[in-house]
């Protein structure tokens, strides 16, 4: 659920570029809704300004907001009621040009009612070879405290994030940009969820049901150093035609390896409209320590399915008319997207009523409408 | 070099040659802990039977934690169709509550700030919201939270 989120804040943030010259502002909002076929619906509005305060120093912010709501806080027995809430983020950022060299760093705070995190970032970037040749570095740190609904601050638990990501893009031609990024991640603390508690069913061989399960709370190590490889290509295909391929593979100290391959184009269908089509296939193993069941109790036991054996398909299209406002009042550009979801979680069981099942596939839309506006 | 960190650097070595993978933790089996069972019987059991187990609570088998009582849940015996003893629970039935309860007390460090007192303690007494908004015990001084309590202890 919350990689989707971060997925789609990721999406819809990255908008239009920031205001260049001194006084320039641009300002964007806009909405966008996620539903599945477990129940679950996040209503997620946004906004964002940014403004140049001097010649090269950029400051913005930005909220988001998700009105969570779901027909069960697990979806993994339905064991739990019902539950809504609402998950603010706001960020600040600064970003700066020094001739080639450009520098940002900021702030994102998110607080929700069991959640709180606080995230600092910086970044780097330069350019050489007459601009052929851009070499970035990034760091960010978050820090998050997770609890449970109705526990006392006082013992909600840690979860530490330290990311560095490299990213070294290449022009190759007046018509192909290439690019390659490492990222690195390592988590510490707690790194379960607190909701997901895990039944042990009984290792005598007879029928293994709800009722004969006693149920733990999930355990994960408290360490995960995570690995990721990104090579990108975006190809100009006559000039109103662009198309992007994107591979990204990962693994992990918990044995999970993914794979996951994109492929998009971006059309310019004159009078200011884009049109935007791309479709992601994303495969990965499970983590050494799932099990679509266990009999018996363990260091680390998980009913994540989110680390278990699964792929996904994520197909995204989306309409971006822009018009120039008559006099100097700039430009406006209108989003409409529409995604299609499909995940197959190949070795999960759920409980229904007392029996286990292998679970469905999921099913999920989104649709997203923004606006921004770029003011001289 | 710590073994994390070898492994770190490992893990980092295989993903710019081949993207191959890592074993993962070592995870083996991790017993229950395990507080005085006769304790248990003699002091916890009738606490549990008086505080949570009605049929509407955790004397309902689609809980996640769930307690058989004379008086509400019974189990199945284990010869189908043989009596069941009207005034007393199966060594089963007995040992199926006290297995759920000490499954709740995997990596508790100390008996008072355990989840599963927590939870029947009002929150303005320091205890945890449970899932009904029930609470069983209003203070710390009452004689079945010490009792539980000190039960915890002799797992930890």
């Amino acid at each position: 659920m919350r990689l989707w989120i971060a997925a789609a804040a990721a999406v819809l943030l990255a908008g239009p570029a920031v205001a260049q010259d001194a006084g320039d502002t641009q300002v964007e909002g806009g909405v966008g809704y996620y539903g599945n076929d477990d129940g679950l619906g996040v209503t997620s509005p946004w906004a964002a300004a940014n403004v140049n305060l001097a010649e090269q120093l950029n400051v913005g912010v930005s909220w988001t907001a998700d009105a969570i709501s779901s027909a069960t806080m697990d979806v993994v027995t339905s064991a739990t009621p019902g539950f809504r809430e609402t998950r603010h983020e706001v960020g600040l950022n600064l970003a700066g040009d020094l001739r080639t060299v450009r520098v940002g760093g900021g702030w994102l705070g998110s607080f929700e009612i069991d959640t709180h995190a606080n995230s600092f970032f910086g970044s780097g970037e330069i350019d050489l070879l007459q601009r052929n040749l851009t070499l970035a570095v990034g760091y960010g740190f978050s820090w998050l405290r997770i609890g449970q609904v109705g526990e006392p601050l006082g013992i909600w638990r840690d979860r530490f994030v330290h990311q560095i990501d490299g990213t070294v893009t290449l022009v190759l031609s007046r018509s192909t940009i290439a690019s390659a990024t490492y990222t690195l991640q390592l988590m510490r603390g707690y790194l379960a969820n607190p909701y997901l508690d895990v039944p042990v069913f009984p290792s005598d061989g007879e029928l293994q049901v709800r009722s004969r399960a006693q149920w733990v709370e999930s355990r994960h190590p408290g360490e995960r150093d995570r690995h990721a490889l990104a090579a990108q290509i975006r190809q100009a295909l006559g000039g109103r035609v662009f198309l992007r391929l994107l591979w990204r593979g990962y693994l992990d100290d918990w044995a999970m390896r993914s794979h996951s391959v994109e492929l998009g184009f971006a059309v310019d269908l004159g009078k200011g409209v884009v049109l935007e089509v791309s479709d992601r296939f994303h495969w990965q193993s499970s983590v050494s320590f799932y099990r679509s069941l266990y009999t018996v109790n363990r260091d680390f036991i998980t009913r994540d399915r989110r680390l278990g054996k699964m792929w996904t398909d994520m197909a995204r299209v989306a309409l971006r008319p822009r018009v120039d406002l008559a006099g100097k009042r700039g430009r406006m550009e209108l989003v409409f997207a529409a995604e299609f979801h499909w995940t197959h979680y190949a070795d999960f069981l759920v409980l229904e009523g007392e029996q286990l099942r292998p679970a469905k596939d999921t099913l999920a839309g989104v649709g997203q409408v923004g606006i921004s506006w770029d003011r001289p | 070099m710590s073994l994390v960190t070898r492994s770190s650097l490992l893990c980092a070595l295989l993903a710019a040659v081949a993207l191959s993978g890592c074993p993962g933790p070592d995870n083996p089996y991790l017993p229950y802990p395990e507080p005085d069972y006769d304790e248990y019987v003699a002091i916890v059991q009738p606490i549990v039977e008086r505080s949570c187990s009605n049929l509407g609570c955790h004397g309902d088998l689609g809980r996640r934690l769930t307690f058989y009582t004379v008086e509400y849940l019974r189990a199945e015996p284990a010869v189908p169709g043989a009596p069941l003893d009207p005034d007393r629970l199966t060594t089963a039935e007995l040992g199926w509550n006290y297995d759920s309860l000490r499954a709740r007390l995997i990596d508790e460090e100390s008996a008072d700030e355990a989840r599963v007192l927590l939870k029947n303690l009002d929150p303005e007494a320091g205890g945890i919201v449970h899932a009904d908004g029930e609470v069983v015990w209003y203070a710390t001084d009452e004689p079945d939270y010490v009792a539980f309590r000190d039960w915890i202890e002799t797992g930890l």
